[in-house]
């Protein structure tokens, strides 16, 4: 009760209101715009943040991590343009459902299942602290290695019709990852002497190609693609039956996104990716999957904004910023002199209290801004597709620039948008190939770290606990999905 | 069937290449003993393996009825977007942001079937200034101005 007053008066007393609202519209902006990630619109607001009191300052770098987190997921269903790295497992059903005429209810179930997400982010955030920062603690180089192998397996479960072509697909992803800098002894691997590749391929790069490039380039070799159809025109939110359907993936995703946020380094990408996999596993529905299922839009919409609430449990339990984003916000607490970590709560107990109420406050505002905004975006895309293509085309191009302002990001884009092409006429998935992008670079770095720390021996995966839990999670989900998979075949081959 | 062959060569061939290249990669005093090398190794060979498994499948499966093969112009035409987009970043430091990047979205829509007129000149204007007041004004982007400008003014 105490704590609950103390946020009222923390909320009431300071700008910390409308400093969510501002944070929320800046957030959704930023994040609909792709190669503006939620850690960099965060950080253009932090010079601003100086002459702000401390509460305020904090509660407008949350909430546009809060809203660019949730605006992502916006281009993503209308353009098939992912604007954050974490909004990538949306585009699967998002689009599709777009594309079957309900952009309206991809939308609503969008902004439903963020808003679910979110809340119960801040819950674990709020209730949890303590048990979750032990989860955080608990993660050593082996069981890194172990959960990037456990979301490899989710590649099972999206290589489509042929198990063998999404294993090529994702085996040719962690090829992409392994360009860079080699993470133990820092040679240079795949650079051809460029120094812009010696930070590696980003992974925003290779899905706006394969994603929103490729797209446009098989829109427009379609003989009729100047037809508009006739589409949902506003935003539809989902209605009683359908929110019933919904309550299983979004619980999937606010699992996952818990313990994926409170991991550093692991993240909402990840927790998406996995989410959708499970969600898919658990369905009475998974052929839906891929062709516009509500469930594949409200499980990867839950898991990302979750992990807006419980990314921040490692940097105010331990002081540990585990993404770009908690380490723009422990930015934003040392500009005002706040120590993060468990002393914050008893030198600035307005501050940690008050972060949670602009939390829960940003959480409404996105609701709410999502409730004006998105009709007229769904009116936007809706214009004659010559238009509408070409515009996104400069979309994706021009936030690419903006990353690093490199030409050289903009031609991958676009090699990464033929490479998408020819995928999609050899009918070889994509989504493993993101996932081995993802994943590729923690995968290699933990399993070198663990044999460095165990002296070569691989025993380590078995010997760690929590490793050996993820690996057997691992090899459980792979043989249910082939085990499904050889099921389903005799069925298909079957059916006339 | 010709779609997996296509695929497994490929996979073949880039395996290859990728050995090859991996196979440069120095390995420093400070390598670890699987060293800098030892992951492309593996992973060449993976991809080796899995392209030659998809080869084999293809070769073993039942022949499908052959599809009709796509007309070349549609291919010719996501040829012609991607030229439109080279010349975009060809005419980038010449150009400029704005002017460069409302050229691409008359010449893209144009290829798509907009027909010259007053509202397609009036959208690829309008286009360009919301993008760059976006990028370049709200969020302090560094972009081109443009070496062709740089002279006029």
């Amino acid at each position: 009760m105490h704590e609950l007053a103390i946020a009222w008066s923390a909320l009431t007393s300071t700008w910390a209101v409308p400093a969510a609202a501002v944070g929320v519209v800046w957030g959704i902006f930023g994040g609909a715009l792709p190669g503006i990630s939620p850690s960099i619109a965060m950080a253009l607001l932090l010079p601003f943040t100086y002459g702000l009191d401390p509460v305020t300052a904090v509660v407008l770098l949350a909430s546009t991590y809060v809203g660019a987190e949730y605006g992502g997921s916006i281009p993503a269903i209308l353009i098939r343009t992912p604007g954050t790295n974490s909004a990538a497992a949306t585009t699967i059903d998002g689009y599709e459902m777009n594309r079957r005429g309900e952009a309206g209810l991809a939308l609503g179930i969008s902004l439903v299942s963020g808003l679910v997400g979110g809340l119960f982010g801040l819950g674990m955030l709020v209730l949890l602290t303590e048990p979750l920062a032990r989860v955080a603690l608990a993660f050593t180089p082996p069981a890194y290695f172990a959960l990037g192998i456990l979301g490899l397996s989710a590649i099972a479960g999206l290589s489509g019709s042929s198990l063998l072509k999404g294993l090529i697909a994702a085996t040719v992803g962690v090829m992409i990852a392994t360009v860079g800098t080699d993470p133990v002894s820092g040679v240079a691997r795949f650079t051809f002497g460029t120094a812009e590749l010696l930070t590696g391929i980003r992974p925003i790069v290779a899905m706006v190609g394969l994603f929103a490039v490729s797209e446009v380039l098989a829109q427009v070799s379609e003989p009729a693609w100047q037809k508009v159809d006739a589409r949902e025109t506003r935003l539809k939110l989902p209605g009683w039956a359908l929110s019933k359907r919904l309550l299983r993936p979004q619980a999937i995703g606010c699992a996952i996104g818990t313990v994926e946020g409170v991991t550093p380094g692991a993240g909402g990408t990840v927790a998406a990716f996995l989410a959708y996999n499970e969600a898919k596993r658990w369905s009475k529905a998974p052929d839906e999957f891929g062709r516009g299922s509500p469930e594949g839009v409200a499980a990867p919409e839950a898991a990302n904004n979750v992990v807006t609430g419980t990314a921040l449990v490692p940097l105010l339990s331990l002081g540990i910023p585990g993404s770009n984003s908690a380490a723009i916000l422990l930015g934003g607490l040392l500009i005002h002199g706040l120590t993060p970590g468990p002393l914050l709560f008893e030198r600035n107990p307005d501050v940690a209290y008050g972060l949670y109420a602009g939390l829960l406050v940003a959480n409404v505002f996105m609701l709410l801004i999502g409730l004006v905004i998105l009709t007229p975006c769904i009116w936007l895309v809706n214009r004659p597709k010559p238009y509408l293509m070409a515009c996104v085309l400069a979309l994706v191009l021009s936030g690419i620039y903006a990353i690093e302002q490199s030409v050289l990001d903009v031609a991958m884009t676009l090699g990464f948008g033929v490479l998408g092409y020819l995928m999609r006429r050899l009918d070889v998935p994509f989504l493993p190939m993101v996932l081995g992008i993802v994943l590729g670079g923690m995968v290699e770095s933990s399993y070198r770290r663990s044999l460095v720390l165990s002296g070569g021996d691989h025993m380590i995966f078995l010997e760690d606990p929590v490793s050996l839990g993820l690996l057997i999670c691992s090899l459980v989900l792979v043989a249910y999905s082939l085990r499904r998979d050889a099921r389903r075949a005799p069925a298909a081959e079957a059916a006339p | 069937m010709r779609g997996d062959r296509a695929c497994a060569l490929a996979a073949i061939g880039l395996a290859s290449v990728y050995a090859w290249l991996g196979g440069a990669i120095q390995e420093s005093l400070l390598s670890d003993a699987v060293g800098a090398q030892g992951v492309p190794r593996a992973l060449a060979a993976a991809l080796a393996l899995l392209g030659a498994l998809l080869l084999l499948r293809s070769f073993r499966s039942r022949a499908s009825a052959p599809t009709a093969p796509e007309p070349w112009r549609a291919h010719g035409r996501a040829l012609a977007m991607l030229g439109i987009a080279a010349g975009y970043l060809l005419l980038l430091p010449l150009l400029g942001y704005a002017a460069a990047i409302s050229a691409l979205v008359a010449a893209a829509a144009s290829l798509g079937g907009a027909r010259p007129s007053a509202g397609l000149a009036a959208v690829s204007v309008a286009a360009g200034a919301v993008l760059w007041l976006s990028f370049a004004k709200a969020f302090g982007v560094a972009l081109p101005v443009g070496a062709l400008w740089r002279h006029v003014l």
